[in-house]
């Protein structure tokens, strides 16, 4: 089998945001609609204080309640483990926004652009009436790992198998891949690098990883 | 199933070309372009194996897409309508044609060529502002041709040249080691004392990407700084120390290292042989010389005998005094005196004793750090020197010290920055980490020549050190009266006189000297033509009302113009350029670069259009050429062109692309010779491929040696050493210095000639910005908070505020939306996160914004992140963020010998009134 | 969400702590209030009916209530003309669930305006759908003082408290005689069960289950609606024991407090209590050669415990 995760190495991350706007670059999201971002947290008081960048996004969870509570059908759960929305199917009720305890998904209801009412040419080009009014999300850049998987590429290895975020990454603090394979990038990391999920306590199942300290030899 | 984003269809181009946004530049990239249409930026994958960081680009190259297609672009060359300037007036610019535009400009250009390039008092009649730290010059084509065939050019407007940049670093830092800018050996490091230098925000996505890498390996970084920084973030520590005080806290490092430390931890064998501790000092403070060659002695302890420094053979002793039979001292200007069984002090052991008062105690208070901290980095630093081990790189054996210090803007300028940059290099000289692998290394040079190889910049001088080009100081040479209005030739001989010494200057006195004049120099005059490209002096500067006073006055300003802005609110032509993603150039990528830019590889790549420019922006090779053809420079420059004025030389050794001087050349005849000239000097002339090749393929390199990133081993290949601890060549420059102002009668030098001294010393540097407080007629303790500032990666360099995809993803990052201040400060102003505060300075300028908490501040410290505060730039204007560039004093006082300032003052904060809660910062700021 | 992003706020660096979710808002609320109050008093009404109560303007009230709830939602969602896909769900959304039971109960509700004995079979659609409404909270994730498992009792006993207010005030309004004497028993019963779940449910909120500023809102609420939708409906039926000749009025005050209590329930809970579940680190990470550090949980009460 496949799961498709994603590894976020907390210690090399700087919070740049480069994959952010990499990410708003590829799947052409409108202003504040960020699929991937990146957290700030300021961990203590002073002067015992730390500063943590995280990158959030989907989970793609393992038992994604997105899922569970979508009255359509529209949010699926591919084998691979990539959740999905059909912008077709989805009637924009909004319950998988309260179901996701990520707040990974947005719904934008009009058409919303950089410079208020004003278009710009790049912003016509790939302006994409499906999504307006109903959910959106992170969609792991299926349509990059599909046709890297349908050109016999490596998701995560090759840069036009990899989302967007991952390839955009200074830091290389992002590494996608399938957990389920033991030899794959990221389940090499996985195995030097000790590592936790958010709110994994939620039952969720969530994959993204995050990587935190190196394992004691 | 819909998942694949909108957009995609249609024709698909990938266009390689180049980010050079910023000073960490240039990165390579592809601009996806769907059906003419640019929509995506991505890395340049093809140049994963070439490029230092693997062909990524940083957040601000993704806001280049929405630079070009903004609807405030200006599209059309314009004039201004309403002849008054001021800030509140509105400047009436409406459309012409190119035509017009360019012959307004011949025609003043050509009234001056008639009467004259320079004016009555001595001073260019047309000044340049281009700040970037010189990445305009990698967009403007065959600008720079024009401008050298134009003749003398006061380039000494700054835009934060000196409060903005490393100023103290860059001219230090190529004094001693060729260093222009000072980075760890990143890729071998293991641990780097970083007092403020902001990697993570500046250091370009090659400073990224190394120090990520470096984590990985387990590098241990300590940030030193008032505030917890992006850097200090992904820092394994950090120690907020006082505001100005870094020199303290680095001068108490080098106490621990010689006083509490075993020798034996020191290396001892480069401090004998590679730098001048073992030379002997005379009573008079100057070096023991022999009297028949001159050369500076050391006491051979083989012989025990002092032996001219070069002696072959020669043990030199490295501590202790020692009788000289006979010996000669110079002072300055051709003093000489002659001694006999005078008593010898080695200049190590006059900066061991030097250093003695600076205990961990004593750093503890003034920095307001634990002492156990400093002891601890102090001992850290020597375990992981790895004193004695040698590394091979290429087939190369060579030391191995992975220790680093690094200092970042406010700390390695301004006053106190040359204690700084002294201290962090004998840091580094205390353990041999100076120019070798795991080390303290520069990047580049821009001070001395050649700049495309640092080491091949320098001869040996009679004291066994690199020479350096100092403005001369001698009583024949010193340039009496300025060549340009900031007087840096005069004034500053460490800025020397290569094209980048003008705009390193004391950059303010430009501004300053056309209100203040000096004593005893010709008066300032105001250019009578300003050129204005991809800066913004009027934001990006210190004392920022003060600046656009001074650029509203200026009697004719040409900017090339993106958007409106601030400082183009004063001009009275505006230009549309093609911008990045619509320009040609070639330029040179590879060697090693301003910030962390270090390649295994080195060549050329070239920007091409990706898109077609918006409305009537013309691209900056043409519009040069049309300059030239206008105003009768053709012939000047084309020679400039195809003397390589615009990047690349046309012609080699064997090979000649040089385009006819007698006529106008197109933009591809240009950059086809260009990329032809480019390809032969690549293979030694066996190939020629042109623009079209270029095109295709985007960039290509030949292998530039690693080994060739550190200095150390070419400087001992001459049989030099690096002229530490002791400052005998400075002290002697200083006098003279001082001398020759004296003569001239100019008074207003003479604090900042204190700076040359043999052994530099801690002074209570943030006293001087308290004094400062008293200067401009306040109460030290009305003014309770340093204000500090620090850059952020989605703005820094980028001009780019006017982005919204900029200001959104900054967002997620602290800092970007108001004054960040400590929990504790809040209370003492009786504030609460979110609500609106006014910060004054001394200067009598208030600004106002919102509060934002952090614990990751001191609380005696306040933080205006990057340079907000715009009132004319679209989309900024309404960002309602505070900028502490316009409370910056701007005065001579402040100056420090450099020319350089810090970004810092003293301030006061109090909580806004309710009528002064407007959105846009205005209203509060009248208050 | 974009909506957000364009009226700014203050300090976008925020939104690391549980902020209040804004995809459902009072037309949300609107199903919850109305599904709720309608199915109630459906179920009363059917159960009544076994004691012989019998009246179509019950029947109405309730299926129309049942109703308006539904076109309060479909007001909300984006795309309306699509809103027939809501039934493809079937196999795990109680959403859809919801949608199928409707599709049982207004037919049956109509048919028993028709014939009579129907309505003894009405409380059965209507309480599946009670019981859809309280699972549709139930299974939102993402929203701690939803996914409590107390929000079911919750859900389920305030909409029978709610049936049984508006009972009592149609009862009065529109019945001869009033309501039946049993409904006041009724509706003190799911006061009290109302109140017993709320003080557990308040209780355990507050104590961590949700993040600290939704507990603040049901602290905040929990004395009004304490005293207004429940003390104070006991305290009318008090009155109309001891006062006969008010016993009308007061019995509609009592009915329609309880009710209006449960409402505001809803409301607070389904919008201003309803922060999502914001972000948390387990461990801050080592940063190169440093040390790894203590967890974050902002906006919760508790800060994760490190757990090297
Ligand atoms: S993170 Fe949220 S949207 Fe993504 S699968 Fe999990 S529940 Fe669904
Ligand atoms: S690009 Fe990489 S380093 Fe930058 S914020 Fe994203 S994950 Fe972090
Ligand atoms: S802005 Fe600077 S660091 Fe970023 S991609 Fe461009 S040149 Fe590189």
């Amino acid at each position: 089998m496949t799961k498709w995760a994603i590894v976020a190495d907390l210690g090399r991350c700087v919070g740049c945001q480069t994959c952010t706007t990499a990410c708003r670059h590829a799947n052409a999201t409108p202003p504040g609609v960020q699929y991937r971002k990146v957290l700030d947290m300021e961990v203590g008081t002073f002067p015992d204080v730390r500063r943590v960048f995280v990158p959030v996004g989907c989970m793609h969870c393992d038992e994604p309640p997105c899922r569970d509570v979508c009255p359509t059908t529209a949010t699926t759960k591919r084998a691979d483990g990539m959740v999905m929305i059909d912008y077709d199917i989805c009637i924009g009720c909004g319950y998988c926004i309260v179901a996701c305890p990520y707040q990974a998904r947005y719904k934008v209801s009009k058409p919303t652009f950089a410079f208020k009412d004003q278009q710009t040419q790049n912003e016509r080009a790939r302006f994409d009436e499906r999504l307006l009014g109903v959910a959106q999300k992170c969609t792991f850049c299926v349509d990059r790992v599909d046709y890297g998987l349908a050109n016999g590429l490596t998701p995560g290895v090759a840069p036009e198998a990899t989302p967007a975020c991952v390839n955009s990454c200074l830091s290389k603090a992002l590494t996608f891949g399938d957990t389920d394979n033991p030899d794959s990038n990221v389940s090499k990391l996985l195995k030097r690098y000790k590592s936790f999920r958010m709110h994994e306590e939620l039952g969720t199942g969530p994959n993204i990883h995050y990587l935190w300290e190196t394992e004691d030899e | 199933m819909s998942a694949a984003p909108a957009g995609g269809g249609g024709k698909v181009e990938k266009v390689q070309t180049y980010c050079y946004q910023c000073v960490a530049g240039p990165d390579l990239m592809t601009v996806k372009v769907v059906d003419g249409v640019a929509t995506e930026i991505e890395p340049n994958f093809k140049a994963a194996d070439t490029h230092p960081a693997e062909g990524k680009v940083c957040v601000k190259a993704f806001g280049l897409i929405q630079k070009s297609y903004t609807p405030h672009r200006i599209l059309t060359p314009m004039k201004r309508t309403n002849p008054k300037k001021g800030k509140d007036q509105d400047p009436g610019f409406v459309p012409i044609s190119w035509d017009e535009a360019m012959s307004t400009i011949a025609e003043r250009l050509n009234t001056i060529r008639a009467e004259g390039l320079v004016d009555g008092n001595g001073y260019p009649k047309v000044a340049a502002s281009f700040g970037g730290a010189g990445t305009p010059t990698q967009y403007m084509g065959s600008l720079t041709a024009f401008l050298s065939a134009w003749g003398p050019i006061d380039f000494g407007f700054g835009s934060g040249q000196g409060v903005k940049c490393y100023h103290s670093e860059h001219l230090y830092g190529e004094f001693w080691h060729r260093g222009y800018v000072i980075t760890p050996d990143t890729p071998r490091t293991n641990y780097i004392i970083n007092c403020g230098a902001n990697h993570e925000a500046s250091g370009g996505v090659c400073g990224v990407y190394r120090h990520a890498e470096a984590r990985g390996r387990g590098a241990k970084r300590i940030q030193v700084e008032p505030h917890l920084s992006v850097t200090g973030a992904c820092s394994a520590e950090w120690l907020p120390i006082r505001p100005k005080t870094d020199a303290a806290f680095l001068m108490t490092l080098l106490n621990v290292m010689v006083h509490e430390a075993s020798r034996d931890r020191l290396d001892l064998e480069f401090l004998r042989n590679t730098t001048s501790s073992p030379y002997l000092i005379g009573p008079d403070g100057w070096y023991l010389r022999d009297p028949e060659t001159n050369k500076p002695l050391l006491w051979d302890e083989k012989t025990a005998k002092a032996v001219p420094h070069d002696t072959a053979g020669a043990v030199p002793a490295l501590e202790g005094r020692f009788t000289v039979a006979k010996a000669v001292t110079l002072g300055a200007d051709d003093e000489r005196w002659e001694h006999a069984d005078v008593e010898g002090v080695t200049a190590f052991t006059k900066f061991v004793e030097h250093v003695r008062e600076y205990t961990p105690a004593w750093g503890a208070k003034v920095c307001d750090v634990p002492e156990a901290r400093i002891r601890k980095i102090a001992n850290e630093f020597l375990d992981n020197a790895c004193v004695g081990q040698t590394i091979e790189i290429d087939g190369q054996v060579m030391p191995y010290r992975p220790v680093a210090v690094t200092l970042g803007k406010t700390v390695n300028n301004g006053w106190g920055g040359a204690e700084c940059c002294w201290a962090r290099t004998m840091l580094a000289v205390l353990v041999g980490a100076l120019e070798v692998p795991g080390g303290t290394i520069g990047t580049t040079i821009r001070i001395n020549r050649p700049a495309a190889n640092r080491l091949e910049s320098f001869e040996g001088c009679l004291d066994g050190f690199m020479e350096y080009p100092f403005n001369p100081t001698d009583r024949d040479t010193w340039k009496a009266n300025p060549v340009i209005r900031n007087a840096y030739k005069m004034l500053v001989p460490l800025v020397g006189n290569s094209s980048w010494s003008p705009a390193l200057g004391p950059t303010q006195f430009s501004y300053m000297f056309l209100d203040e004049p000096q004593d005893q120099i010709p008066r300032a005059t105001f250019p009578e033509f300003l050129l204005v490209y991809r800066t913004n002096p009027v934001i990006s500067f210190w004392d920022t009302d003060r600046v656009a006073s001074v650029v509203s006055r200026m009697p004719f300003v040409v900017c090339f113009a993106h958007t409106r802005d601030e400082t183009n609110h004063f001009a009275d032509i505006l230009l549309p350029d093609a911008t990045d993603l619509e320009g040609m150039q070639l330029i040179r990528i590879g060697g090693t670069k301003f910030q962390e830019q270090y390649w295994k590889t080195q060549g050329f790549a070239l920007r091409q259009p990706s898109v077609k420019p918006q409305g009537e922006a013309r691209d900056f090779t043409d519009i040069a050429t049309d300059l030239a053809v206008r105003t009768g420079l053709l012939e000047k420059y084309n020679n400039a062109i195809n003397r390589g004025s615009h990047g690349v030389p046309l012609k080699g050794p064997n090979w000649d692309f040089s385009i006819p001087l007698d006529k106008a050349p197109t933009l591809e005849e240009v950059w086809d010779a260009s990329c032809r000239s480019a390809s032969a000097e690549l293979t030694g002339g066996a190939e020629s491929q042109g623009l079209d090749w270029w095109k295709q393929n985007g960039f290509r390199t030949i292998p530039y040696p690693e080994t060739n990133w550190f200095l150390t081993p070419a400087l001992k290949a001459k049989g030099l050493r690096y002229e530490l601890p002791y400052q005998e060549r400075l002290t002697r420059i200083g006098r003279q210095l001082g001398n020759r102002l004296k003569e001239a009668g100019i008074t207003w030098w003479d604090h900042q000639l204190t700076e040359y001294r043999p052994l530099m010393d801690w002074h209570d540097f943030p006293g001087y910005w308290e004094q400062s407080v008293v200067e401009h007629g306040g109460k030290v303790e009305d003014f309770p908070f340093w204000v500090v500032t620090a850059r952020s990666m989605q703005y820094a360099w980028g001009s780019n505020m006017h982005i919204p995809l900029m200001r959104e993803v900054s967002g997620n990052v602290k800092g970007h939306d108001g004054v960040v201040m400590n929990p504790e400060a809040a209370r003492k102003v009786g504030v609460k996160e979110g609500e609106r505060i006014v910060v004054s300075s001394p200067i009598g300028k208030s600004v106002s914004g919102r509060v934002v908490l952090s614990q990751g501040i001191r609380p005696d410290t306040i933080l205006m992140m990057s340079q907000f505060d715009h009132w004319a730039t679209p989309v900024a204007k309404d960002f309602d963020v505070p900028s502490m560039n316009r409370l910056t004093a701007m005065t001579m006082q402040l100056t420090d010998a450099t020319g350089s300032g810090a970004d810092l003052s003293r301030v006061a904060i109090r909580k806004a009134r309710p009528d002064e809660q407007g959105r846009s910062g205005e209203k509060g700021r009248r208050a | 969400m974009s909506e957000d992003f364009e009226d700014a706020p203050g300090m976008r660096h925020l939104g690391l702590s549980p902020w209040l979710q804004t995809a459902w808002d009072l037309r949300a609320a609107g199903n919850f209030i109305g599904g709720g109050t309608g199915t109630g008093l459906l179920i009363i009404a059917s159960l009544g009916a076994f004691d012989g109560l019998y009246s179509p303007v019950l029947l109405l009230a309730g299926l129309a209530l049942v109703g308006l709830g539904l076109f309060s939602v479909f007001l909300e969602i984006g795309r309306p003309l699509r809103a027939m896909n809501v039934l493809l769900g079937g196999k795990r959304s109680w959403m859809t669930r919801e949608a199928f039971v409707a599709a049982v109960l207004f037919p049956l509700g109509g048919a028993a305006l028709i014939w009579p004995d129907l309505a003894k079979l009405v409380w059965i659609p209507a309480t599946a759908y009670l019981y859809c409404q309280a699972r549709i909270l139930e299974a939102s994730k993402g929203i701690p003082t939803w996914r409590s498992p107390l929000i079911l009792p919750l859900t389920v006993v305030t909409g029978l408290a709610e049936g049984a207010g508006i009972l009592l005030l149609l009862g009065t309004l529109f019945l001869d005689g009033g309501a039946p004497e049993w409904v006041a028993g009724t509706l003190v019963a799911a006061i009290a069960g109302r109140l017993f779940v709320w003080m557990f449910y308040r209780r355990r909120m507050v104590g961590g289950e949700a993040p600290v500023e939704a507990a603040a809102v049901l602290i905040r609420f929990s004395m009004p609606f304490t005293l207004g939708g429940n003390v104070i409906p006991i305290a009318f039926l008090v009155i109309a024991g001891m006062q006969p000749d008010i016993r009308g009025a007061a019995l509609a005050a009592a009915g329609l407090a309880a009710m209006i209590g449960g409402w505001a329930m809803k409301v607070t809970i389904v919008t201003k209590a309803a922060h999502n579940q914001g972000f948390a680190i387990n461990h801050s990470p080592a940063r190169g050669g440093g040390e790894s550090g203590p967890g974050f949980k902002p906006g919760w009460r508790e800060v994760t415990k490190d757990k090297q």
